[in-house]
């Protein structure tokens, strides 16, 4: 038989039972406002919460750091491998996009010129050290290409080639010290020889003395009988010292080519013989000479004389 | 009133650590839940009558836990029970109430006995909760076995230190 203080106790659980099953009734009425209890004692919870994970996190952080420690070497490992690879692709591309750009150019070039053309790339240089400037293309006798025809790029005049492979060339670059190319002047049509010198100017000889001569004045190749070794028409350079020494049979100048000849990377063979001499019609815009900025100042006197003789400006 | 006022933050610090730490721990099976071994382990050593109120008191606390998502006084109902017949079996060993060990296997056997009632009372009101009781029992009675003995001089020094106050027929009553 139970105790008395054993029925208070047992009387009293059964009052928080029936309690509690009246609040869970209640709560599927949906009569017991839950959310509001749960936020009050989320307000409650919060600040306890805080403290705990103040500690908490940090110790979390480490923990997964270190777990993660081989998972994110190894990680890092594949991304650097993945960007190396990337970084070549990127390379590659880059190498390409310059190499179509330069092919396009070209094609442009030939294409206006209605030149018959084989595209080549540049697979190697003549040393500096061995006085040669030349160049060895990737196309030979197999491409059609033969000796003494004329090499340009998508600018103008490179070269002509000067010995022929099955499958490869060597062209002699215009500012080797052995070539020579006979030009004619734009506009007035005076013919003259572009001769390398080593450097970055080609020497121009006119043969005509009288003729007038000026900086800025260009040039285009003269052409050769069956196109050979230059083709008529192809852009040459800028004429950008002239010599003003009078007395001599011939004038001379220093010549820019329009070529940048230690770049090139894209060139063409002109491999067939041309019908129609575009003149100059393959040379590039002509520059617009800039405008000189001009600035007005006016100065007004002062009235009245300063004690420290200072003028006013006004511009 | 004064060892309610002292189990309720108790109880409070209990839960916000179980929901800021132990909770956030990816524990293998299932996480341990100190808010039920400390709830379970106070009943032990008290009176049966406070038992069933701190039970409810704790059980109210869980329902309104912001992570709950049951229906309010489930917990209540299924502590206030289980806490109250927790605190028999501790009448009932009272040779025994202060070991690690009876702390350990009774605080073990009641959280088995919670999480059955849990999921039977679930079954009943149709509260589509316990369902995973299979799968979490097992995990939450293993790592409970675990830490019940890490905690258990806490709690009995906590427990004895509240029972130190008038009127506390539990572990002090029992001893003194």
């Amino acid at each position: 038989m139970a105790t008395p203080d054993k029925s208070r106790s047992r009387f009293f659980l059964i009052a928080l039972l029936v309690t509690a099953l009246i609040i869970v009734t209640l709560d599927l009425r949906g009569s017991v406002p839950g959310q509001t209890f749960r936020g009050v004692t989320k307000s409650v919870l919060a600040p306890i919460q805080s403290f705990f994970r103040f500690f908490y996190d940090p110790v979390s952080n480490f923990v997964s750091d270190a777990a993660n420690l081989g998972r994110t070497s190894q990680k890092i490992e594949e991304l650097e491998a993945k960007n190396a690879q990337l970084e070549e692709r990127l390379s590659r591309f880059n190498v390409l996009s310059r190499e179509v750009k330069q092919l396009k150019e070209v094609l442009d070039l030939a294409g206006a010129g209605r030149y018959k053309s084989v595209p080549a790339r540049v697979i190697s240089a003549g040393s500096a050290a061995g006085f040669s400037r030349t160049v060895e293309l990737d196309i030979g006798a197999r491409d059609g290409v033969s000796t003494d025809m004329t090499v340009i790029a998508g600018a103008g005049l490179v070269g002509r080639v000067i010995s022929v492979s099955a499958e490869t060339c060597i062209a002699l670059l215009l500012d080797d010290e052995t070539f020579k190319a006979g030009i004619r002047m734009e506009g007035s049509g005076i013919l003259g020889v572009v001769t390398g010198t080593g450097n970055d100017e080609l020497s121009l000889t006119l043969f005509d003395s009288a003729s007038t001569l000026k900086v800025g004045d260009r040039l285009v190749a003269r052409g050769s009988s069956n196109s050979r070794p230059f083709v008529p028409g192809v852009p040459v350079g800028t004429v950008v010292a002239v010599d003003q020494n009078s007395g001599t049979l011939t004038k001379t100048a220093l010549v820019k080519p329009f070529v940048r000849l230690n770049s090139l990377e894209v060139v063409a063979v002109v491999t067939g013989k041309v019908r129609v001499n575009p003149r100059d019609a393959l040379l590039p815009p002509a520059p617009r000479p800039t405008p000189t900025p001009t600035v007005t100042i006016y100065i007004t006197p002062s009235p009245e004389p300063s004690p420290t003789k200072s003028k006013k400006v006004n511009q | 009133m004064r060892k309610t006022l002292f189990f309720l933050p108790i109880a409070i610090i209990a839960l916000a650590l179980q929901n800021a730490v132990i909770s956030r721990i990816s524990f293998p099976f299932a996480d341990p839940s100190i808010f039920l071994i400390v709830v379970l382990a106070w009943a032990f050593l008290e009176d049966p009558e406070f038992a069933a109120l701190q039970g409810f008191i704790a059980g109210l606390l869980l329902d309104f836990n912001p992570l709950s998502v049951g229906f309010i006084g489930h917990w209540a109902f299924v502590l206030a029970a289980v806490c109250y017949g927790t605190s028999e079996m501790g009448v009932q060993l009272r040779s025994s109430r202060q070991s690690p060990v009876t702390l350990t296997v009774t605080v073990t056997g009641a959280l088995l006995l919670t999480l059955i009632l849990f999921a039977i009372t679930s079954w009943v009101i149709s509260a589509e909760q316990g369902l995973s009781f299979s799968r979490t029992a097992p995990g939450v009675l293993f790592w409970s076995a675990l830490v019940t003995p890490l905690l258990s001089p806490l709690i009995i020094r906590l427990a004895r230190f509240a029972q130190g106050a008038p009127g506390a027929r539990g572990i002090g009553a029992l001893n003194g």
